[in-house]
Parts: C-alpha cells; structure tokens; sequence
C-alpha cells in the first residue's frame, strides 16, 4: 500500500474516531503513531511518541500559550471587565441599542487582553447580562450579542487561535496579530451596526438606554486605560522587536497580576489563576501533542504534497479551491472546536495552500475567522453553551435565534475579507 | 478504591502545586530578564545585567508546568465531539471514558519510559544544556516523573470509571 493511501486511511479514521467520542487529543496521538509505524518502522514510531514531550512541550515559542492564558485568567480575575462595560455603556449612552454596543465594544476590548473567546463570552456575560435584562432587552438577543461579542477573541490579538496557527505553520507570531487587528475591529463595527440595524428594525428588541452627559463619557474614557495600556505594550512591543511573544506574554500576565493585586486579588485568587490557567493549558497543549504526531504521520505519508499536485493539476481556479476549504471549515466548525479544526487541518491544508500561491498569513486569517462561526452556529455553538451555563433561565433556541443576525454579519466580513485582502495585510506592509 | 481516589486526589494537587510554582517562575525570569535587557541597554551597559540561560529556563519550566498539567487534569482536559453521541445511554459514555482514560496510561507510559532513557543516557554522556552547561540528567528526571503521575492518575480515574461509572462529563457542568 502506497503511503499517500495510508495517509488518507489514517484521516478517514481519525474523523470516524473523533464522530465516536474519541477525545479529538487521543485520535490524532493515535493515529499519528500507527500511522507513522505503517509507514516508516513500528519502532520508528514508538521512538516518536517518546521524543515527543520534549520536541513540543519544552519548545520556546510555545511557551507564549500559557502566559496569555494566564494574563487573561488575572484580567477576569481583576474585576477589569466590569469597569469596562461600564465605561463603554457611558460612551455609549443615549444611542438606540446602547447597551448591546457597550456589550459587543466591551468584548472586543476584553478579547485584546483574555485571547479567548470562551473566557471573553463568559466574562462579559457574567457583567453585561444582568444589566441588558434589567434595561429590557429580550434575553435571547442579549445573549446572542454576547456570544458574538465573545468570539471577537479568537481574532484580535493576542489571539491563541492566530498564535498556534503561526506556530504550527512556522509564521511570525507578530504578523499574524497584526494581521487579525483590523478584521477584528472589523468585526467589532459590523457587530455594533447590526445590534443598531436590528433595534431600529425591531424596536421591541431593546429599550433605548439613558443618555449620559459629554462630561460623564470622557471621564468614563479611564475605564479603559488598563486594557489599552496592556495591549499596546504587547503588540507594539511584539510588532517592533522589543519583545519575543513569549516575553511579551509574560509582561502581560505580569502587569495583569500587579493590576489585579491592586485590586485586591490576593493568594487565594492568584492560586484560583495558576489552576485555571493549568487546566486550559493542559486542553491545549493535549491537542499540540496530538497535532505534532499527525504532523509527523502527514508528512512521511506525503499526503498533502501529493494533494497539493493533484489539486494544482485541476483545471479549477485556486479560489475555488479556497472556498471548498473554507466551506469544509464551516462545516466542521458546526461539530467541531475550534482550535482542534485548526490543529488537525492545518498539516494538510497548509501545504496546499501555500502551493496554491496564496498568502499564509491572510488565509490563516480567513481560516480563523471561519472556525470562529462555528463558536455561534448551531449544533456546536460553545459560546451560546457557556453563557446558557450561566443563564440557564433563557431557553437555547432563543439564545441560538438571537445570534443568527450576527451569523450573517460574520458571513458578509468573510466575504469582504476574501475579496479584500489588503485589509488584513495592510499593517504589515 | 477510597485509597486509590484520595491517591489521584494527591497527585493532582502536587501536580498543581508544581505547575502553578512552574508558571510563576516562567513569567519572574522572563520578566528579569526583559528588565535587565533594557535597563543594560539604556545605561550603555553600566547598569543591569543580563540573564544568562532565560530561553533555556522558560523552555524547561514550561516542560514541568506542561506535564504537570496533563497529570492534574487528564480527566477534564479533553475535548470531545458530542454531536453524534448525545443520545448514546451515559454508561456506555462511561465505559468509552474509562477505555479513552487507558489511552493516557499508554501515552505516560511511553513518555515516562522514553524521558527515563533519556536521563540515563544524559548521566552516562555527561549531557548538559546549552547555556546554563547544568545536567539534563534532572531535567529528564523530573519529567519522567511527572509523566509517570500521569500515567498513575490516567489508571486511577480508568479503574474509578469502570468500578462506579462516574466520569467528569464537560456538558453536563457546562464547562
């Protein structure tokens, strides 16, 4: 048997193993390993799975992964995030669906620092919820406005998503942020002009919140500066070499713990951080494991290079062969978590699409903000289950109702971000 | 199988403990570090030192903080693709956790077998780390150890699925 045969059998059963509640971590260790030993040697790949530890875990560069997970576990931790919405909600005040833009801004604000979109979501939730419900607005909608607000953070940087995607595709972590910038904020104005396109179209939606005076906004603008300083420190330091990402997520998580010691986070706090951050460490790095043993099990098959030449072959342009990919992470995303999508694709989708002449950095870009539709889609939504976690008052298919308008927004920037890529690649040139 | 339950217990939060004083080593050398670079530079090398090895030091606590963190939440740190499963009767999903949780005892396994070749080749070559020139020998010690924890914990919560078909399930705590 040809090893590009073995390669698509070892996929074909990995999918089957992932659709049978094989933890997605355990089917790409596993099948990287037997498939590399059909390929190469039995004992080749149990000398793999030994080296592997070290190979991944002691790897610098990924070292920067859970220190913006702990920078963003302190920042939830400070109690930033109230301050936040209550400073966009003044800037915000008087505008027709005020609170749903204070909501969605505070977000996209909170993403820049937490780099997650499950902790943004719940963070937000925890702090904008109570207070949407208080002032009217239809439960289902509001939450719908937070689970998209939350997704902001798998796009603005420093986003996890963006930084394992340059890592695994050996990108410079730095112009993968930059890259996400403006599609993120992007993504914060689309979000922000449908919760007003949608509280003109259905006024019952949300009650128009109390104006707040000139005075009052400006002075609310303070609420702001521990996330705008901790973020411009990161990414200008990343962007103009001042930094490593590893230092500067250290930096982060550093200033993050001095603020939340400010404001009273204390041993107990600091030991609630650290677990946290362990456990979602461990979640991810499971998966980086896996990724590198499927890696490793692609690559000897010579998978993806023969893909790449079949496809090249094809007398289709390469933008249909982008939209098939796209449409295929779409698909997965509606079953799928994200970041795993993105480890277990990414060894044979990378090759092609480099083949295909297009840029690394902006299709990881696209990629991202793809698997991101899958955070708020139906059936896998996890960003509509961690705030029905915390809402367990509201029912799921109206939190899922809430949301489609913003599915659609998503579905129009994808579009914009396809056909424009200059707006994702502007910053780096 | 109390005995066994209170062990996992245990080496879960030594495992924490380890990771969390990990983690917190990491971010204090990266931060001296970056500090000393700066304050070296903008003195014109008057000031400041530099730290020798911080590459090598954030690398190698991340190993322990990573692998600690494996064995501290083996259980609850997989994600599983429940969409075609949800129907499926909870002590199946129980005995399929308690098979999937064996899967982890072959990976410590091996790792622990792979990072105790390792540090005996480290001692018997004298193989040291690049920068800091200290043994790799306790490096891979350390590691193999807290892969074999991994491996302990994994057969506990295996056993413990299988004796009393309890198993940490992300959906139903909403996690």
């Amino acid at each position: 048997m040809s090893p590009e045969i073995i390669g698509a059998i070892g996929l074909i059963v990995m999918i089957l193993l992932v659709v049978l509640r094989v933890p997605v971590a355990l089917a790409m260790l596993g099948v990287g390993l037997f498939g590399f030993g059909a390929v190469t040697a039995p004992s080749g790949a149990l000398q793999m799975l030994k080296d592997i530890p070290v190979d991944v875990l002691a790897k610098y560069d990924f070292s920067a992964i859970p220190l913006f997970i702990l920078m963003g576990v302190f920042a939830t931790h400070s109690g930033m995030a109230g301050k936040l919405f209550e400073a966009t909600r003044t800037i915000f005040g008087g505008v027709r669906g005020s609170l749903g833009i204070a909501g969605i801004g505070s977000s996209g604000i909170f993403a820049s620092i937490s780099g997650s979109s499950l902790a943004t979501a719940s963070t937000m939730t925890k702090v904008a919820l109570p207070q949407m419900e208080k002032y009217g607005y239809q439960p289902g909608f509001a939450c719908g406005v937070l689970a998209a607000g939350g997704t902001l953070g798998i796009m603005i940087p420093p986003s996890i998503a963006l930084l394992v995607y340059a890592i695994l595709t050996q990108q410079s972590v730095g112009d993968m942020f930059i890259a996400g910038f403006l599609p993120g904020m992007l993504g914060m104005v689309m979000y922000s002009i449908t919760v007003m396109i949608m509280v003109r179209w259905k006024p019952h939606l949300a009650r128009r919140g109390e104006s707040t005076p000139w005075k009052e906004k400006l002075v609310s603008l303070t609420g702001l500066i521990p996330f705008s300083f901790i973020f411009i420190v990161i990414i200008a330091g990343i962007f103009f070499g001042l930094f490593t990402p590893t230092e500067g997520a250290a930096v982060g998580a550093f200033v993050s713990w001095a603020y939340a010691f400010a404001k009273g986070m204390r041993m107990k706090g600091l030991k609630q951080s650290l677990i946290e951050t362990l456990a979602l460490s461990a979640v991810v790095f499971f998966m980086l494991l896996g990724a590198e043993a499927l890696g490793y099990f692609i690559s000897v098959s010579r998978l993806s290079y023969t893909l790449a030449t079949w496809i090249g072959t094809l007398a289709v342009s390469p933008m249909v062969v982008l939209i098939c990919i796209l449409i295929m992470y779409f698909l997965l995303g509606l079953f799928m978590d994200a970041l795993a999508m993105l480890v277990i694709t990414i060894p044979v989708v990378y090759p092609i699409i480099v083949a295909l002449g297009f840029d690394p950095v902006w299709f990881g870009i696209i990629a991202v903000l793809t698997v991101e539709l899958g955070l708020i889609t139906p059936p896998m939504g996890m960003n509509i289950f961690v705030i029905k976690a915390m809402a367990p008052h509201i029912k799921l298919s109206d939190m899922f109702r809430g949301v489609a308008p913003f599915i659609v927004s998503d579905v129009i920037r994808l579009v914009i971000l396809v056909a424009f890529p200059a707006i994702s690649l502007v910053l780096l040139t | 199988m109390t005995f066994l339950i209170k062990l996992s217990t245990l080496i879960s939060r030594l495992c924490q403990f380890i990771g969390g004083i990990s983690l917190i080593i990491i971010v204090l050398t990266t931060m001296l570090d970056v500090t000393a670079r700066y304050i070296f530079k903008l003195t014109g090398g008057e000031l400041g030192f530099t730290v020798k090895g911080g590459v090598e030091i954030v690398s190698y606590f991340m190993l322990f903080a990573l692998l600690a963190a494996f064995a501290a939440f083996v259980e609850r740190s997989q994600i599983i693709v429940d969409v075609f499963t949800q129907k499926m009767p909870q002590s199946i999903k129980g005995y399929l956790m308690g098979l999937f949780m064996l899967g982890f005892f072959f990976i410590g396994v091996v790792f622990t077998w792979g990072l105790y070749e390792s540090a005996i080749d480290a001692l018997e070559y004298g193989k040291v780390t690049q920068d800091l020139r200290i043994s790799m020998m306790p490096i891979y010690a350390i590691s193999a150890f807290l892969s074999l924890l991994l491996a302990i914990r994994s057969l506990i919560e295996s056993i413990n699925i299988f004796k009393t078909g309890e198993f940490f399930d992300a959906e139903e705590t909403g996690a």
